[in-house]
């Protein structure tokens, strides 16, 4: 969903250059929630099921690939180029900028070996202990927060007195609280 | 705005939907319940109508997020406070230790999220094994959004699917049938000696229990295209008669194609009866090539066509385009098979509307013979037990004895969709049957309790109308009807002839 938010969001801008990003993607919640909230009103549900299972996992597995095709380059740390374009493109991109890559790719490698090494270590412990199956399926769920915490403590303590210079690239400043809510919303969608 | 996204809507709503249909789905399987997806297109339509006023953007369910849930032991909607009140905090307390989150272990992070929705490669292997042709639209799917966007996967899975089934629809094929005697066996014990071969999945109900029990009959295609094991012969059931199948329905986008293979076969095995039908080289249509010169083979081996059976039992509805066609089947081979008409059977009508397409068509009821307006029919009707000892419930009882009573009320108006077109036709064909079905029910509760069936001490009840004696509710009794009617047919001319 993010992903197409995105690509819509980009297709949008290049025809309405001076609409926040933000703004188009609200748009395009509150009509496209307005259209299943009216289909799911007149209880047409069933329309769903012209969607098969076929399409359902290709779209699924499309989409990984795409989202995951798009990431590799930040996890390694390459050059920046354009991650949006067609999945094939990015893949090349990637393998074509592999001299580029900088000291991200360790954190970045090493964080996705770690969350793959928790979940077979949780998967083999709960199988050899059923019993307590269920502590290990949480431990599981929490590896994301064990792992985002864990380098975030490791960045921090390398980069806590370089704030303007960072060894690797960090996520930047995130406002605090919430925008400020959008009170010409309704009038900015239909005009 | 909305004109510089319209293009988008389509695929953003099936994205909408598809995630999140998908998941209250599958965690509707996993914790046995059913989802009502009008209800769930609500929560969700509503979700984006009103969230993005408080500067939210498109949102639909969460794969990993439900998935907790669940395993913790979530089970109202109350849940997602304690999440918001969480998310909530989390803005509000921590965006100063996000400033040091790495990018590429958040990307990390992402890959190992999205990598886990990709179908794994058996599951793609149980695609092939159930639908290879679906295992292709789904590589399909994929390549397209790889290659593409993922907006153009969607649309290109969803049209090619709706195009094969489409194509499956409209290049359905009937099946001829043949019967074959069935026997069952329990472990390595035959019901009766002499049987060969069981196959009770297949089997079809026999007609009622007072005929023997020892075999029963059921119906198989001749061409064994259904996989039954081939060294089975499956007898034709009669010179001259046809059982055809209808595969997928009968509408108008396959109405011609199950007619074209039936007449088409029907010609193969069959000869005309009068085989000097064009008396003049002219009149044969310029577009039937006829039997090439010299080449003319010699096909007076072969039966005439008598009756054809037609099995709706995978017919649900039918339209006006197929109901023509069969009316122009039957004009075609009634010309055929000239001057006898072709007896035409319908068994396992499933629906009344059906019924009453057929029956206004005409069919359903003996063709008039039109010269001497005179030929003996011979109704077969199937009757059902009702009530008795070993039979339905107390309650069925009830049930069919306040139907009687309605039918009793209604008297001669059975068929209440179609009672004038019924009479009309009867009028017309002054046939000894017609006297007998212009009985009332009661008359043949009366005629039912004489036989020998009530002697059992068994109540028993019409399952179809008696207006429409070529209307059966199994292919036995089509068959039996048939055959008796055909027999009917020779005897009678063959006392016409000896008459003369």
């Amino acid at each position: 969903m993010s992903s197409l938010v995105g690509d819509v969001v980009i297709r949008v801008q290049a025809k309405l250059p001076d609409v926040e990003a933000h703004v188009i993607a609200s748009a395009l919640a509150v009509v496209a929630g307005g259209i299943v909230t009216f289909i799911g009103l007149i209880r047409c549900g069933w329309i769903v099921d012209f969607i098969p299972l076929t399409a359902i996992s290709a779209f699924m597995t499309g989409s990984a690939i795409n989202i995951a095709a798009g990431q590799v380059p930040t996890m390694l740390g390459e050059k920046k180029f354009n991650t949006r374009a067609a999945t094939y493109r990015v893949i090349i991109d990637t393998l074509r900028y592999l001299p580029t890559t900088k000291i991200d790719a360790a954190m970045g490698i090493t964080a996705l070996a770690m969350l793959y090494t928790i979940r077979s270590a949780c998967n083999y412990a709960a199988k050899k202990q059923p019993h307590r199956a269920k502590l290990y399926f949480f431990i599981s769920t929490l590896r994301t927060v064990f792992v985002i915490l864990f380098y975030t403590m490791i960045s921090a303590a390398v980069n806590l007195h370089r704030r303007d210079d960072p060894m690797f690239s960090l996520l930047g400043k995130v406002p605090r609280g919430r925008h400020r809510i959008d009170r010409h919303l309704t009038r900015r969608i239909f005009f | 705005m909305v004109r510089a996204f319209a293009s988008e809507l389509p695929a953003t709503v099936i994205v909408l939907l598809i995630e999140h249909i998908a998941i209250s789905k599958s965690f509707g399987r996993v914790n046995n319940y059913t989802i009502d997806p009008s209800q769930e297109m609500v929560a969700i339509g509503v979700t984006n109508l009103l969230g993005p006023f408080l500067g939210a953007y498109p949102a639909t369910g969460s794969f990993s997020r439900t998935a907790i849930k669940s395993k913790a032991g979530v089970r109202t909607p109350l849940a997602g406070m304690i999440t918001a009140v969480l998310v909530l905090l989390a803005i509000y307390a921590l965006p100063a230790v996000f400033f040091f989150i790495p990018n590429s272990s958040l990307a990390g992070v992402i890959i190992h999220a999205v990598l886990d929705l990709i179908t794994p490669p058996n599951t793609v292997y149980q695609f092939w094994r159930v639908s290879p042709i679906e295992a292709i639209i789904f590589f399909i799917g994929v390549i397209v959004t790889i290659f593409s966007t993922i907006e153009n996967g969607i649309y290109c899975t969803i049209c090619v699917s709706a195009a094969v089934l489409l194509f499956r629809v409209v290049k359905a094929r009937g099946q001829f049938l043949g019967r074959v005697k069935i026997h069952s066996v329990v472990g390595d014990h035959l019901l009766d000696s002499d049987g060969k071969y069981g196959s009770p999945s297949r089997a079809i109900p026999p007609l009622s229990d007072d005929t023997d029990t020892a075999y029963r009959n059921v119906f198989l295609p001749i061409n064994h295209h259904d996989g039954s094991n081939p060294e089975i012969e499956v007898e034709q059931p009669y010179p001259g008669i046809f059982i055809y199948r209808f595969s997928e329905g009968f509408n108008y986008p396959n109405a011609n194609h199950y007619t074209d293979y039936l007449v088409h076969t029907i010609f193969k095995q069959t000869r005309r009866t009068n085989l000097q039908s064009y008396p003049k080289p002219g009149d044969r249509p310029w577009n039937d090539p006829g039997p090439r010169k010299g080449e003319e083979e010699d096909r007076s081996h072969l039966p005439i066509l008598r009756a054809i059976i037609l099995d709706f039992s995978s017919v649900n509805n039918v339209d006006v385009t197929s109901i023509q066609n069969l009316i122009d089947v039957r004009n075609q081979l009634d010309q055929y098979a000239a001057p006898e008409p072709v007896q035409w059977h319908f068994a396992h009508i499933n629906n009344r509307w059906t019924k009453r397409a057929l029956a206004s068509a005409g069919f359903g009821y003996p063709t008039p013979v039109s010269q001497n307006g005179f030929r003996r029919w011979k109704p077969i009707f199937s009757v059902a037990e009702i009530g008795g000892g070993e039979s339905a419930a107390l309650a069925e009882t009830r049930n069919r004895e306040r139907e009687a009573r309605q039918a009793r009320l209604k008297a001669d108006d059975l068929e209440s969709g179609h009672g004038h077109v019924q009479t009309t036709e009867r009028e017309g064909n002054g046939m000894e049957g017609g006297s007998e079905s212009n009985n009332s029910a009661d008359d043949l509760q009366r005629e039912l309790s004489d036989s020998k069936v009530y002697h059992k001490g068994r109540r028993v009840a019409l399952v179809h109308g008696i207006n429409r004696p070529l209307f059966h509710i199994d292919l036995t009794s089509a068959l039996q009807s048939a055959i008796a009617n055909i027999q009917e047919i020779d005897a009678h001319k063959e006392a016409s002839l000896a008459e003369a």
